[in-house]
């Protein structure tokens, strides 16, 4: 569990978009992972299995909520916590957590479709076949959806950045 | 010149190295063999396509650019994510790159994919707060367990308020007055009964002291509690009993003891300080 933490936190707070819903989600999400740990299926990989059952359980308890949370950008204090300091100044991690929180405020710009595509294969890293398996979506609608988003997110990234990645 | 010195010689033909009666003799052999003549024709055409390539670049580029300028840029930078993550195929990627050399927007645009597809994963992880592994260790346990810990809990945290003492008294007797003083309760008469037995004058007459856990057990209502209170009465009567006979016995060996201890000291007690004028009954009241 502390290994997959983050991961399932992350994914939680990407879908609820309210710290405190994600906390409480990704305990949900835990306790479903206790107790349905037989159906992984010998083969599976766990990660992905792992982000289905939290996908899965985010859409479920927004259903609950029936209203969608409103658009809030990710504090930037999140954005610390995300990204353990790439260097040993403070400076770089400095740097990190603005870059991050800058790129939370990109995503927030896109639409719940694109910034699910970003969330499953540029962000938790899926596989094509696995998303696809996921999304119950043919393959190739993955592939350029993926593009689509990722090519909308660099957009979003110039509006608010134009030197992002530039140096 | 035969094949095979026109061989060893061709490298140098090709660069034009050879002297001019060695060139023109290779040149005839060629002509007057098949083999050796396509081996020259070989050798003499990349230095033509380079030639021809090296002057037409710069209309080759341009023509690109031509085509996939204004609409057609939509489609190149439709292709710009791929080009990023390396997964076009070769000749499309060719094409793109190509584009992309003269296309500032799209360079621009395939520099933040760059930088995208490097900063994205950083965002996977987001840690939640210290606690969050316990509460969620906590929530697996079986529900006995989290109630009787939850009950250590809040009885530790009831134990540490200053005011319990005080709050733990006034529910006690609330409970108490509930019990014995609401109207239509099994345990009504009971106060009534402790304030008659509390009025009696002492020593209890053991009879009547008998008689009364019956009357307290035929008052009560005949309910199983109240059945249970009439037999501790009761079994409490039986001690009393039992303490009464204990009491009388006592006092009866302390009594032989007395008059042993009378009878070594000697006659009446006269070595016990009394005087020869006491009268019998005033030796009775010293012993």
């Amino acid at each position: 569990m502390r290994r997959y933490q983050g991961r399932v936190f992350a994914v939680s707070l990407h879908y609820m978009r309210d710290r405190e819903e994600a906390r409480d989600v990704s305990q949900d999400i835990f306790i479903r992972v206790y107790q349905r740990l037989e159906t992984l299926r010998e083969g599976d990989t766990f990660l992905p299995w792992l982000l289905r059952l939290s996908r899965n359980a985010c859409i479920d308890r927004l259903r609950r909520l029936k209203v969608r949370t409103p658009a809030i950008a990710v504090p930037v204090e999140v954005a610390a916590v995300t990204v353990p300091a790439s260097g040993p100044t403070p400076e770089e991690a400095s740097l990190a957590g603005a870059r991050s929180a800058l790129l939370y405020r990109a995503l927030d710009e896109l639409s719940e479709g694109n910034r699910e595509m970003i969330l499953l294969k540029d962000i938790q890293e899926l596989k094509l076949e696995e998303i696809s398996k996921m999304l119950a979506l043919p393959l190739g609608t993955v592939k350029s959806r993926t593009h689509r988003a990722r090519l909308e997110l660099a957009k979003a990234v110039r509006q608010l950045d134009p030197s992002f990645g530039v140096g | 010149m035969d094949c095979r010195r026109f061989e060893f010689r061709l490298e140098d033909l090709s660069k034009g190295a050879l002297p001019l009666a060695e060139q023109r003799a290779a040149k005839e052999h060629a002509a007057g063999c098949a083999a050796c003549n396509e081996l020259l024709e070989l050798v003499m055409l990349p230095v033509e396509t380079e030639r021809e390539a090296s002057v037409s670049l710069r209309g080759f580029v341009e023509s690109v650019v031509d085509q996939t300028s204004g609409a057609a840029c939509a489609s190149a930078t439709a292709s710009l994510p791929a080009l990023a993550d390396g997964s076009l195929e070769r000749e499309q990627r060719v094409l793109v790159a190509a584009h992309v050399a003269e296309c500032a927007e799209c360079d621009h645009l395939v520099t933040l994919l760059s930088a995208l597809r490097r900063d994205l994963p950083r965002l996977a992880e987001v840690r939640p707060d210290a606690g969050f592994v316990a509460d969620v260790l906590k929530r697996t346990l079986p529900v006995n367990v989290q109630l009787r810990r939850w009950w250590g809990r809040t009885w530790t945290r009831w134990l540490h308020r200053p005011r319990f003492a005080s709050e733990l008294a006034y529910i006690g007797s609330l409970v108490l007055v509930l019990v014995v003083a609401t109207p239509g309760s099994p345990l009504e008469a009971v106060p009534r009964r402790a304030l008659a037995a509390v009025q009696q004058p002492i020593p209890i007459d053991v009879e009547e002291y008998l008689a009364a856990p019956a009357d307290a057990v035929q008052a009560l209502t005949g309910s199983p509690g109240a059945e249970r209170v009439g037999k501790w009465i009761a079994a409490g009567a039986g001690k009393a009993q039992q303490a009464d006979e204990v009491v009388d016995k006592a006092a009866e060996g302390l009594a032989t003891f007395w008059r042993g201890a009378a009878s070594l000291m000697g006659n009446d007690g006269t070595e016990a300080g009394t005087t020869t004028s006491e009268t019998p009954e005033m030796s009775e009241e010293n012993r």
